[in-house]
């Protein structure tokens, strides 16, 4: 934890409003108090040996200048034609790579809340807290500095999603990295919203991200998570999700790398009504451990929820998937679908389901299925029958298999984009196949 | 064309095949009939080269070439198709992207260059209208949601465009209603050519009844025990394949 102890010194800096500041105190007292998860008797962070991650320096690299580097970056292979971009670089926000090209209002960020008019629900939202004994999320409140504040006012609609990238490169190296990310949608609006990690492949850095999302009565919200990680870096983002009366939240997430990378979910359908649907693709090879823990909590009636986990693993990847999900005492009515499917493509490949119910309510509809394999013999010799060779078959067989969670995307842009990384990623895998 | 000799295949210890031979010329149509269990679908799938099983006697020569130890696809590419009895639905993959692909790789092997997407796709709807297939299963996945009826028509349209040389077609009827055979049929006898070779297998005379075969070949625990004329399927449609049974295997 020595890395850690200077967080409190760090958070004296009065960048922020009072309340803030003194969240932040309260969440360095906590973290400092608990430290990491560790693994052994936790079953929340089974599989996760994050007994490195005190190594990594607590986030000291602020610098507002960000724009004056000579160090060029260029983001056109990232960049999502048509979006709204805003764009951190190790950590720090770049202005001249970020485009707001419309919706000036909706975007501010963390370091200029205090004159911004939207404080207030920031504050009233930080204040109530989703699931702040959450240690890394204790860990990130202490000590981010920059991130993203989204507020889509009442009956908002834009043609243009919203991009955030993180980037980060060699400069990050050994820190860890705390990336905030807020977002209010007021009744009726409507976004997109895609989540990008970037690193360079000299970067070997412990990325900690938390993105809360607040969907009010009727609001929609499509969020995107890509992770374009190189093999070395540790990269855990957590997202919690509230959800009010008749909204709908779609989610897809796609991990192109990293040593570890785990995705937290956790949504709260706490209004009548609410909706979820969860599209996930894994891709690990080499030693990647990439964890996908989700918590769906139906506190209301007639709340629904669908998860499906895709997972193709190669050479000595893992993946595992563990989803939770509960019933609360009068959550009648509500419809739970969770699916979890993985292809192992070599036989050091591991996959783990650990799908667990907890319904307090008589009158549910709930159902589960975890399944796991090679490609399917049968489906291998149809195409060789056809005459596809064995290549070309089981890449097109591993690629359909990804397809319905690249389907899943509603933006043709970003689709495309996806598409790209996820076969160029098949090749990779599949070159580690036995 | 086709010229099978002594061939005997075992899989997991038991023996499937016990020493089949049979001759195909080019044009002909065979009919393989047989009872369950008889060893007709291992016969088409060793013909099609499928992996798992051991072939421990015989030769299987295509055009005088022995292809025992080829690869399915490239079979595939000389002009060799399998109807499947049962094909398999391949989800995420769009039956027009499917078979432009395995007509590509087939027309490679005729030393011919890809074909144009929209040559193609003229292609694919013409025979889809023979074979009055509608034009949106085209764009549907490979069989994902078919009727049985559905996937047997989709075989017979794969291979309508990939004209193979020798089409091995495992009960093309099971599962049919007598329209759906009628129509079946139909595709059998258009792509009936003197180049073209095909092998029927089926249980039931049924299909036979629109589709005259050259021969007819009985199989029974692996072997044909005997091949005669179009009357023959009628035989066995009356007396059932109990009497070839006893024959094989008389009393004593």
């Amino acid at each position: 934890m020595n890395n850690y102890t200077n967080l409190i010194n760090l958070n004296n800096v009065s960048l922020y409003p009072s309340w803030l500041n003194d969240l932040k105190k309260k969440s360095t007292e906590h973290f400092l108090n608990t430290g990491f998860p560790q693994e052994k008797g936790n079953e929340e962070w089974k599989y996760s040996d994050l007994k490195n991650l005190s190594n990594y320096a607590s986030s000291s690299i602020i610098s507002n200048n960000v724009d004056s580097d000579k160090r060029k970056i260029n983001l056109d292979e990232f960049t999502i034609k048509n979006s709204n971009k805003i764009v951190f670089i190790n950590g720090n926000y770049s202005n001249n790579l970020s485009s707001i090209l419309s919706d000036q209002d909706v975007f501010a960020r963390f370091l200029n809340i205090n004159e911004h008019k939207n404080e207030q629900i920031l504050q009233q939202y930080f204040e109530i807290g989703l699931n702040d004994n959450a240690e890394l999320k204790a860990l990130n409140t202490a000590s981010f500095k920059d991130g993203a504040i989204l507020i889509f006012p009442k009956g908002y609609k834009s043609e243009r999603p919203f991009q955030i990238i993180f980037y980060s490169d060699d400069r990050s190296r050994d820190t860890n990295l705390n990336n905030r990310i807020f977002v209010f949608a007021d009744e009726d609006s409507e976004f997109e919203l895609y989540e990008h990690h970037i690193q360079t492949s000299e970067t070997k850095n412990f990325s900690n991200t938390i993105t809360e999302i607040i969907l009010s009565k009727n609001a929609l919200g499509r969020y995107v998570k890509l992770h374009n990680l190189n093999e070395d870096s540790f990269n855990i983002s957590q997202s919690y999700i509230m959800q009010k009366e008749k909204s709908v939240f779609e989610s897809a997430t796609f991990d192109f790398g990293g040593q570890f990378v785990r995705n937290g979910l956790e949504i709260i359908l706490s209004e009548i009504e609410s909706e979820t649907f969860i599209d996930n693709l894994v891709l690990s090879n080499k030693l990647q451990n990439v964890i996908n823990r989700v918590a769906i909590i139906h506190q209301a009636p007639y709340t629904s929820s669908s998860q499906k986990y895709k997972g193709i693993i190669s050479g000595k990847g893992k993946s595992v998937f563990d989803g939770k999900i509960t019933v609360a005492h009068n959550a009648y009515g509500v419809n739970s679908m969770q699916e979890d499917k993985n292809m192992l493509l070599s036989s050091s490949s591991e996959a783990y389901a650990k799908p667990s119910f907890w319904i307090y309510c008589d009158d549910v509809k709930c159902s589960h299925g975890a399944t796991c394999g090679k490609i399917d013999e049968e489906l291998l010799f149809y195409l060789r029958s056809r005459g596809f060779n064995q290549e070309a078959a089981e890449k097109i067989l591993v690629n359909a298999f990804a397809d319905e969670v690249i389907l899943s995307i509603k933006n043709d842009y970003l689709k495309t984009y996806v598409a790209k990384h996820v076969a160029s990623r098949i090749e990779s895998c599949l070159l580690e196949k036995d | 064309m086709l010229e099978i000799k002594n061939l005997k295949v075992k899989v997991d210890e038991s023996q499937i095949l016990n020493g089949i031979n049979l001759t195909v010329n080019p044009g002909e149509i065979h009919a393989i009939m047989g009872p369950n269990g008889s060893g007709k679908t291992t016969l088409a799938y060793i013909l099609a080269g499928k992996p798992g099983y051991d072939i421990n006697a015989g030769s299987i020569n295509f055009f005088n070439e022995n292809i025992i130890e080829i690869l399915p696809e490239e079979r595939a590419r000389k002009g060799i198709f399998l109807s499947f009895q049962h094909p398999v639905a391949i989800p995420g993959v769009r039956i027009d992207q499917f078979l432009r692909g395995s007509l590509n790789e087939i027309r490679k092997n005729r030393k011919l260059t890809d074909i144009n997407v929209m040559e193609f796709n003229k292609l694919l709807k013409n025979s889809a209208k023979d074979l009055k297939i509608e034009q949106e299963i085209l764009k549907r996945n490979v069989n994902e949601g078919f009727s049985g009826g559905e996937r047997k028509r989709n075989e017979m349209l794969q291979m309508s465009i990939l004209e193979p040389k020798l089409a091995i077609l495992d009960e093309p009827d099971s599962g049919l209603d007598i329209d759906a055979v009628k129509e079946v049929a139909d595709s059998i006898n258009k792509i009936r050519s003197p180049k073209r070779s095909i092998i029927i297998i089926t249980h039931y005379q049924r299909i036979l009844n629109y589709v005259t075969p050259d021969l007819v070949h009985v199989m029974i625990d692996g072997k044909i025990v005997q091949s005669g004329n179009s009357e023959l399927a009628l035989k066995i449609e009356k007396d059932g394949y109990e009497s070839f049974v006893l024959r094989e295997n008389p009393i004593e």
